[in-house]
């Protein structure tokens, strides 16, 4: 019975004891035995697996080069965000070094838990300009200052099943309903003419077999956790302004509302169940051979070819998002969305600050993440002009691979963000839910953006306009000179 | 009435009873027996369709899952054997903590009425609220006392829970037990507490047993504080299946997950095994004895 | 004199443990929600009762409270009616039914997000049990939890499956604490089962029901959480969003603890109402 109030002092004596060791002040390093940083132990917060298996891979390495341990605090992806971020306010310190989605930069680099990297950089170079420029200005870098590296760039492309679409019946038949060459879509409405004539019932005939099951157009994630995340990337072709520059939402301007109208209509042609899908339902309709297009990140290409995975194995084809045509100028304006990249980053509270440097460093250099994106199964993807332009470096190879990595540039180019400014969890969710009361009919898009609006609106009051305007007010600025922002 | 025609319909009225029994116990059972078949299954029988009804692989499958139930986090296992740890201590502590207060507490109100009507009060109160409305402001007391994310924390807050629970459960032992007994305790020397000790307590043992059950089953199975108050240093067992759900970057490897919510229900269905008889009295509070 | 000194004694630990463990967080809780306080800022400002106005203008809020009393009334009121019949056939006698009893009462004694980690994949659209019976029976697959209008239902039926076996028992043992001699003078004097049932046994069994019902409903309304977090998280959209999942959502996914805390008391507010409301129908102890 006395145990709970003996362990109580022991606990207050412990933090008593740690809490002084936290006053001494990073010392340099010393250099020994060629390691510069023998003896430093870091712990890395790092979503569970299969997210920190590259990071796991390289634990040797890390130890060799730089004499550092690395002690894994695997996270649940659900609660990812509120761990790290109570490990913050609390001052906790259970951090060292964070990997973490690069859309909560505004609630960690904005609020000050990220030690800038700057100097850093400066003593150390990380091969920066290579990192492609999406990645630099809106995962790396906070109001100027470098506060991150990537970990793993995400990116969405078109897969398509190359076999359906150049066989000679198929290809006819579109001809004949369409008015146009059936091939990987250029605009939105050639995606959704696509998604139709794929769509089919059993006992009619696909690629000249007939079907005994359903087949479908398409497969999406409208799932609550990113829907917002298929609305985005047609958002970005769209429209692409969330706020104006005085932080009024503009997310339902008449194009952003005819984005979402574009997403209800072609939400006849998912495979069942669409408002539940994940990101493995997703993957696993074009694997398996159930529908004719997906959106998905870049692993599915890579498990396309994997017998074990697939069993449409080369029969995929890789393409960037389709865009919107310019009614004028008849110039087709494309986006790709970019959700869900992670990125490392260095906590406040860590007592070797330099070390977790070198090791974010050496994790994202050319040489090591370019093992990390193109091992098997790593789940890391190309954020670097390096992972791009040397195929022959892939560790992971097949058919098709240069196809897949100019799709990947060609989406990079026009790479779109999410939100990064704080609280962008709460905004996105809030897009989420009225994206698929969208979806279900249940109201309008024009009053599903609305909704999207005025609640954005408010949490903009709550967070503080000034803060929220003034993060915003850098995101825009990277956008804009990424040239991601329409005159809308 | 015959005698024949009333022994019929009496056949067919027992049938009837019988066959609903049956019935009854089929539709209890058969999502926990086929949670329990999957964690012999291997992944691919288990996302299939039709359904796999009898698993091929199962030496393999036993192995797979169990393998990667217990292997910890760091090695990409799903950490089972620490979160077993977890689970067991946080019960078990709490269990001692909530009796060692509650049993003095209950033979006082048992013997004197201590608290009156307060009490009575007190306990219904206690069951009522809703425990969402205290999650907020644990929260934030466990983060300035530096508590959040250890076991003590969690034992604090479920002897929240359990303390009215067993005071009650205990009360009701208590009184059953005849004054006599400690009377001529008291007569032949003994002081008040000495005779509780000595004498009552352990003719209440198996009442004591009971409560104790029941703590330990509130502490094992909660999951809303053990979620919200804990990151990453004390993961008990329910804290650890959404996260194996919703991994959001693979697919969700079931045969390991039933493997664990088999573990962690199985001392619970043990536990009403041998508590059958009192099941009904700790679930409604001592309102309804069986 | 003696007694009492040392009566007061023995409780003594026990209350204080309830000063600091149950009562103390709960006034903190009040006195959060006069504040605003969206964390990650430090410092909550004192806003009176301006959370608890912007309460009556949420409308996010109504609805969670619309769905969590359709929950209960609708699993609790199906729960009864099954429970009952079921209690009712049985009341004749069933031997052996000690045995069955721990079985049919394990649905309940597990964690509750056990039973959501077991009803998970039964619900699957490709995989699950569910369609495949369905299928067998000639019927369509159905979409179970990815459909709005199924989301909630589908909570319910865990729900009804898990307690139903419980108030079968106690429902049970209620016609089994009733006194024999009545209901056989009744039946050789040639009255009908029903009536029996009417007259006789029903007011009898009024206190049982009571507690019964009251108690189901207490539950179901504060503590349904944990598997509809495991397995909807108030999704489709908001179509299965409880309050408690809301709150969650509020306080920690969001982090607005003055307003999050300001919902809870509501919500508390909302059952003393509700069980003030069932006593006053009901006129039970």
């Amino acid at each position: 019975m006395r145990w709970p109030t003996q362990s109580l002092l022991l606990s207050s004596l412990a933090a008593v004891i740690s809490l002084s060791s936290c006053s001494r002040t990073g010392q340099p390093e010393v250099h020994v035995d060629g390691r510069p940083y023998s003896g430093v132990t870091l712990n890395v917060g790092i979503e569970a697996a299969p997210v920190d298996i590259a990071l796991r891979n390289r634990l040797p390495r890390i130890r060799e080069e730089l004499g550092v341990e690395i002690q894994i605090v695997p996270l649940e992806y659900g609660t990812l965000f509120e761990k790290i971020l109570t490990d913050f306010i609390t001052g906790t310190g259970s951090f060292d070094i964070v990997v973490y989605f690069a859309r909560y930069n505004g609630d960690y680099m904005g609020a000050g838990f990220l030690r800038s990297l700057d100097e850093y950089v400066q003593e150390y170079p990380p091969d920066y300009l290579d990192i492609l420029p999406a990645f630099r200005k809106l995962y790396s870098e906070w109001e100027g200052r470098i506060y991150a590296l990537p970990y793993d760039g995400d990116y969405f492309l078109l897969y398509y099943r190359k076999d359906l679409f150049g066989h000679p019946e198929e290809r006819s038949d579109f001809k004949q309903r369409y008015g146009y060459d059936l091939g990987p879509p250029d605009t939105w409405d050639e995606w959704l003419d696509i998604a139709e004539f794929f769509t089919r019932k059993p006992g009619e005939t696909l690629a000249g077999e007939v079907l005994t099951d359903n087949f479908y157009g398409i497969s999406e994630y409208w799932g609550r956790a990113r829907a917002y995340a298929w609305f985005l990337n047609r958002f970005g072709s769209y429209s692409g302004l969330f706020f104006d520059e005085n932080m009024e939402p503009r997310i339902n301007s008449p194009s952003a509302v005819a984005a979402l109208e574009h997403c209800v209509q072609s939400f006849r042609y998912n495979t069942p169940g669409p408002l539940g899908h994940t990101w493995w339902n997703v993957r696993e309709d074009l694997l398996f051979g159930k529908v004719a297009m997906i959106f998905g990140w870049p692993d599915v290409g890579k498990a396309a070819h994997e017998p074990t995975q697939s069993k449409v194995v080369g029969k995929v084809g890789f393409a960037p998002s389709p865009g919107v045509r310019d009614p004028d100028t008849g110039a087709i304006r494309r986006a790709t969305a970019l959700v869900s990249g992670r990125v490392m980053a260095v906590s406040q509270s860590c007592q070797n600050p330099e070390a977790a440097y070198q090791v974010i460093r050496l994790m994202s250099s050319q040489d090591v993440s370019m093992t990390n994106i193109s091992e098997a199964n790593s789940h890391c993807d190309p954020f670097r002009l390096h992972h791009l332009d040397h195929p022959e470096l892939w560790k992971v190879r097949f058919d098709g691979l240069e196809e897949y990595l100019s799709a990947s540039r060609a989406a990079l180019d026009v790479g779109f963000p999410e939100l990064t400014i704080p609280g962008a969890e709460e905004y996105h969710d809030v897009l989420s839910r009225h994206v698929q009361e969208a979806l279900q009919r249940s109201i309008s898009p024009q009053q599903a953006l609305d909704g999207v609006a005025t609640e954005w609106r408010a949490i903009t009051r709550r967070r503080g306009l000034e803060a929220q305007r003034r993060a915003w007010k850098s995101q825009l600025s990277a956008m804009q000179q990424l040239n991601l922002v329409p005159s809308d | 009435m015959s005698y024949r025609r009333r022994s019929n319909a009496e056949t067919m009225s027992r049938a009837g009873r019988y066959g609903l029994v049956v019935l009854l116990l089929a539709f209890s059972a058969s999502p926990i027996l086929w949670m329990l078949l999957s964690t012999v299954k291997l992944n691919i029988e288990i996302f299939s369709d039709p359904p796999v009804f009898i698993p091929q692989h199962i030496p393999q499958a036993i192995q797979e899952n169990w393998e990667h139930a217990l292997a910890p986090r760091s090695q990409g296992g799903l950490g089972g054997l620490k979160s077993i740890g977890d689970s067991a201590i946080i019960a078990v502590l709490n269990t001692l903590l909530v009796i060692v207060l509650a049993v003095p507490a209950a033979y006082s109100v048992a013997r004197f009425k201590t608290g009156g009507k307060h009490f009575i009060i007190w306990i219904i109160s206690q069951r009522i609220l809703p425990p969402i409305s205290l999650v907020l402001p644990y929260f934030l007391l466990f983060r300035e006392l530096r508590l959040l994310d250890t076991h003590l924390g969690l034992i604090l807050i479920y002897t929240t829970f359990n303390l009215p629970l067993a005071v009650w459960l205990l009360q009701g032992f208590f009184a059953k037990i005849p004054k006599e007994v400690e009377e001529a305790a008291l007569i032949g020397g003994c002081s008040r507490v000495k005779a509780l000790l000595r004498v009552t307590l352990p003719l209440a043992l198996p009442g004591v047993a009971v409560t104790m059950l029941f703590c330990f089953i509130f502490a094992w199975n909660e999951f809303l504080f053990a979620v919200m108050l804990t990151r990453s240093r004390v993961i008990t067992l329910p804290a650890i299946i959404p996260g194996l759900l919703y991994t959001g970057s693979m697919e969700p490897r079931f045969g390991p997950l039933f493997t664990l919510t088999a573990v962690s229900i199985f001392p619970i269905l043990l536990t009403a095994f041998v508590l059958q008889k009192y099941v009904i009295r700790g679930l409604t509070f001592g309102a309804i004895k069986e | 004199m003696r007694d009492r000194t040392l009566a007061r004694l023995l409780v003594l630990p026990c209350a204080l443990a309830i000063l600091i463990l149950g009562i103390f967080p709960l006034i903190y809780a009040l006195h959060l929600s006069f504040h605003s306080w969206q964390l990650p800022s430090l410092e909550p400002q004192f806003v009176g009762l301006e959370n608890y106005a912007n309460i009556l203008q949420d409308k996010r809020f109504y609805w969670a409270i619309v769905r969590s009393c359709f929950f209960v009334v609708t699993t609790v009121g199906i729960q009864f009616l099954l429970g009952f019949t079921g209690a009712f056939v049985l009341s004749r006698g069933v031997r052996g039914l000690r045995l069955i009893g721990s079985l049919l009462l394990a649905p309940v004694m597990i964690a509750p997000v056990a039973v959501g980690a077991i009803w998970l994949p039964l619900f699957d659209i490709n995989f699950g049990l569910l369609n495949y019976c369905l299928g067998l029976i000639g019927l369509g697959k159905v979409e179970w939890l990815a459909t709005p209008t199924n989301a909630l239902p589908c909570l319910m039926l865990i729900d009804i499956w898990q307690w139903t076996p419980f108030m079968l028992l106690i429902l049970l043992a209620g016609f089994q604490s009733i006194p024999r001699e009545p209901l056989e003078a009744a039946r050789i004097g040639g009255a009908s089962e029903w009536r029996i049932l009417r007259s006789i046994s029903l007011p009898m069994l009024t206190p049982v029901i009571g507690i019964a019902l009251l108690l189901r409903g207490i539950d179901s309304f504060g503590k349904f959480f944990d598997t509809a977090y495991l397995l909807t998280r108030g999704g489709p959209g908001t179509s299965s969003e409880t309050l408690n999942l809301y709150i969650y959502e509020v306080g920690f996914k969001f982090f607005r603890l003055g307003y999050g805390a300001a919902l809870s008391f509501t919500m508390l507010l909302l059952a003393l109402v509700g069980i003030a409301v069932f006593f006053k129908v009901f006129r039970v102890e």
